[in-house]
């Protein structure tokens, strides 16, 4: 196992290397720079050049590359040209905002998707497993923004039982307060994005179900005595859930990436909400650092998946 | 000289916007309406004691925050801090200083100063006094390049000492003199000279407020943008103080106890950031009480919503039609109108311009909520914009026989016009940004058609905000364009100078004249300092524009705000230095009918 990771870990770095190139030259290529927005008369062009030389951005993209490279190995990546804060501590502001929704997005997704599932494999061709079938189909098939949209409405402006904006509210006084005002913003984004999240673990999970019930494990254990209950859960559902654990590694880092289109509408300063922002400002450090960001977390959850599939399942770790 | 709030808008705002036919000279005669819009609302109810205000800023982005005008170029931030940010001065309703602000100024022509006497009350929000050092302190910052502040312009420069300052030659700046110390109430500006622009806000030569010395004294000039103190600790001079900031999101407002004016009626605002998606929803469940920069797509719809009254003010803006006439001479900092096209001839241009119906697109895409521009003053500028001047409406026919004088001659094979074997054809640098875009291009395109004049899109598309500006803003960028629209939010100063000056290098079309250069410096002159001759000068540069036609104004516009019922004293007419003091609430929860 232990040869597996360090594998893995090694691999990664020539991995991240090729895409921190890639993204800075792909870069060079969006039209504009981070000072664009600010071109009015009020601001001398030439001091815009100065301004634009002193940020290094005339410099050829490859000496600029090797300079953020460098400055990234040594932690620093760069100072935001929009908010003017520090690339480090904007992240460090939305992280925490980011995590709690996705923690939250996260365990509703599986708390409404597992169940669903299980109801409907146990059920299939009933009424029960058609409707949880219809309703995945359609929260597949439906824009994201028209959901988060509806229940932004429904719930924030109809029954005003939710923040419609926000991360916390103005109002919120102490430490305490403070917290459980955060938790109060993010239930309704987080169920909005465990409403359409549930489609991939119920399908998995419903197949695989449906499937192995048919294998001769399952018919030797029915044919030794082995009660229904527990062949299901025993023998059955563990089985199962094998496809779900290979995309579970995805799963823990995208805690941290954020979702761009959820932030965005519900106006959640978070990671994603943060990433629309730099790209419509053009804020490069910001983008090349998201980026970066975002491209290592796939990385290590490509091999937290591997890991947990070796594992929950010693046929991998054999091979 | 650089003028101080002068921005050019980005795609979407410049183009989203036409529309409306209903703004004309007229209204303006009535101060209370503009188009059909009142600038006030009168709400039949008294106020209530105390109660809170809350503002929804319609934005998609969270605002920046940063306090600091002169570390700022952010309108979001802008507009969320204007609560507890005050200037030096108050203005008339014509952007004229008066008196009664924080502080008084006095401009001495012949000793060329400028003195500012801070009141003997004038204090910060946390209660320390304001002194002259901090108005000093504003000019340090704003002109030491380590504090990062994008502010120091030439305008600011003809402040003695000031460029010697900013380039680090001196250490203090020498025509910034503090007669009392710093801890005096007084500051005298020296000039290298004085202009007819220093008597309006906005004018660049100076700067209009003062920043919290004793709070900032021990932060370097590099940290000062991303202090807490200047972030979301500010100490600030309004009506109202900072209670709480959650960065990027929402700013909740006090009473500040050491206002000098008259205390408020409310007992504080709220400020949040609302995405332009929810903004409707958010107004029909009552939400906010007002809504800013709420977007001119969501008109119709805010219109509808019962509790809100809408209530509009001009904008200080105008979009035109750019004709690409030369080029912009780097090293010497000039532009040369030296183009060979057949532009350079008067009567095609101003065919072109007559060709376009720009009132039909408006109709259609505006919500009534923009008009056809007649010169590049807007009318809020009631003095100085010429109302006799004729806008470039819809006049096919006359188009037509402007370019027969031309000598362009239809073919009626190819339905375009030639002349000595050549077709009439222009590349159109149309530009993105908004839902409309395409098809008022494609609109405006058609109609130069029927007239006999091809007109190609620049690479057969539009083009996008930053390639559009780096196309502008760099000499050596490809410059076969024929013509482009460009759009300017304006200063309350309305010399233009900087938009069409022969230096100026935001004179996109490049088009210079011994006349143009003449009016332009008649403007800013010193025989300007009275007001008559600055005015006449003014409407004879607005006809020359319209007679020249070296770029067609295309549109004026107003901005709208939707207000609560029952929200009281609300006013947007100009020069209303105590409007913040004066809204009040007449319940304690917003109304929905």
């Amino acid at each position: 196992m232990w040869k597996l990771i360090i594998k893995r870990v090694l691999l990664m770095i020539p991995q991240l290397l090729l895409m921190t190139l890639l993204v800075f030259w792909l870069a060079k290529f969006m039209p504009g720079d981070p000072f664009t927005g600010k071109f009015s008369p009020q601001l001398d062009l030439n001091q815009l050049r100065e301004m634009r030389k002193a940020a290094g951005l005339d410099d050829p993209w490859y000496v600029q590359y090797v300079r953020w490279i460098g400055n990234v190995f040594h932690g620093n990546f760069g100072e935001s040209f929009v908010m003017k804060k520090d690339v480090t501590t904007l992240i460090g502001q939305r992280i925490g905002n980011t995590v709690m929704l996705s923690i939250f997005g996260l365990i509703l997704t599986y708390l409404i998707g597992i169940p669903m599932a299980v109801a409907a494999a146990k059920k299939e061709g009933k009424f029960i497993d058609n409707f949880f079938l219809t309703f995945t189909s359609i929260t597949f098939g439906i824009p994201a923004v028209i959901v988060y949209l509806f229940l932004i409405f429904m719930f924030g402006y109809m029954l005003h039982w939710f923040p419609t904006t926000g991360s916390v509210s103005l109002s919120a006084e102490g430490p305490i307060q403070i917290f459980l005002s955060r938790i109060y913003h993010v239930i309704l984004p987080a169920t909005a994005y465990a409403l359409l999240g549930t489609v991939g673990i119920f399908n998995y999970l419903r197949v695989g179900l449906l499937d192995t019930r048919n294998l001769d494990f399952i018919k030797t254990a029915r044919a030794k005595g082995v009660s229904e209950k527990a062949i299901f859960w025993k023998h059955n559902f563990r089985n199962s859930v094998l496809p779900l654990a290979q995309g579970f590694g995805y799963q823990i880092v995208s805690i941290f990436g954020g979702a761009v289109i959820l932030e965005t509408i519900f106006n959640f300063p978070g990671m994603g909400q943060l990433f629309t922002n730099s790209v419509t400002t053009n804020d490069s450090a910001v983008i090349t650092t998201l980026i970066l960001f975002s491209g290592f977390l796939s990385l290590v959850g490509a091999m937290l998946s591997d890991l947990i599939l070796a594992w929950v399942d010693p046929r991998v770790r054999i091979s | 000289m650089k003028k101080n709030t002068i921005k050019f808008l980005s795609g979407s705002a410049a183009l989203g916007t036409l529309a409306g036919t209903f703004l004309s000279a007229a209204p303006l005669a009535d101060a209370a309406k503009v188009g059909k819009f009142d600038t006030a609302y009168k709400n039949p109810k008294k106020a209530i004691k105390g109660g809170t205000l809350k503002v929804a800023e319609v934005s998609e982005t969270p605002f920046v925050g940063q306090w600091l005008g002169s570390l700022s170029d952010d309108a979001t931030t802008s507009n969320v801090t204007a609560y507890a940010n005050e200037g030096l001065f108050w203005t008339d309703s014509s952007f004229k200083f008066i008196k009664g602000g924080l502080a008084n100024l006095k401009i001495d022509k012949e000793a060329k100063t400028a003195t500012i006497t801070l009141r003997d009350d004038a204090k910060w929000s946390d209660g320390q006094p304001i002194v002259a050092k901090d108005i000093e302190y504003n000019y340090e910052i704003t002109g030491n390049p380590k504090s990062g502040s994008s502010r120091f312009t030439d305008a600011l420069a003809n402040i003695k000492g000031y460029a010697d300052y900013h380039d680090g030659k001196a250490d203090t700046i020498s025509g910034v003199e503090l007669p009392d110390g710093d801890n005096g109430k007084k500051v005298v500006l020296h000039f290298d000279q004085v202009t007819p622009g220093m008597y309006q806000s906005g004018n660049g030569y100076f700067l209009e407020e003062a920043v919290p010395y004793h709070q900032l004294k021990d932060i370097k000039f590099e940290d000062l943008a991303k202090a807490k103190e200047t972030n979301t600790e500010p100490v600030t001079t309004g009506v109202f103080r900072v209670k709480k900031i959650v960065p990027g999101e929402s700013i909740s407002y006090e009473r500040n106890p050491y206002y000098f004016g008259k205390k408020p009626k409310l007992d504080g605002v709220t400020v949040s950031i609302l995405a332009p998606s929810k903004a409707v929803a958010s107004a029909k469940s009552g939400e906010y009480d007002i809504y800013l920069d709420a977007g001119n797509s969501n008109y119709p719809k805010f219109s509808k919503v019962s509790g809100y009254k809408i209530v509009g003010q001009l904008d200080n803006y105008f979009s035109a039609l750019y004709y690409n006439l030369g080029h912009f001479d780097a090293e010497k900092g000039i532009n040369v109108t030296d183009r060979e096209t057949p532009l350079n001839d008067v009567k095609v241009r101003q065919a072109l311009g007559y060709a376009r119906n720009v009132t039909q697109v408006q109709k259609k895409f505006s919500n009534g909520l923009a008009s056809l521009a007649n010169t590049t003053i807007p009318p809020l500028f009631e003095k100085f914009a010429n109302k006799d001047v004729k806008a470039y409406d819809y006049q096919p026919k006359k188009a037509a026989k402007l370019l027969d004088e031309a000598g362009w001659k239809l073919n009626k094979k190819t339905g375009i016009r030639e002349k000595d074997g050549k077709k009439l054809s222009f590349v159109y640098l149309g530009r993105s940004g908004s839902a409309n875009s395409e098809t008022v291009a494609q609109n405006y395109i058609q109609k130069w058609k029927a007239v006999g004049v091809e007109v190609k899109l620049y690479k057969n598309k539009l083009i996008d905000f930053n390639t559009y500006v780096s196309m502008m803003t760099d000499p050596t960028a490809d410059q076969n364009w024929d013509f482009t629209d460009g759009a300017w939010s304006l200063s309350s100063e309305p010399s233009q100078s900087d938009l069409f000056g022969a230096r100026a290098p935001y004179n996109f079309g490049h088009f210079t004249s011994d006349k143009l250069t003449s009016l332009l410096k008649n403007i800013d002159s010193e025989k300007s300092l009275d007001e008559s001759y600055r005015i006449k000068q003014f409407h004879k540069y607005q006809q020359y524009v319209h007679d020249e036609a070296f770029i067609i104004p295309t549109s004026f516009n107003i901005s709208y705000v939707p207000v609560n019922k029952r929200v009281t004293g609300y006013n947007l007419d100009f020069g209303q230095n105590e409007k913040l003091s004066n809204i009040g609430v007449s319940s304690k929860k917003t109304v929905t009918k």
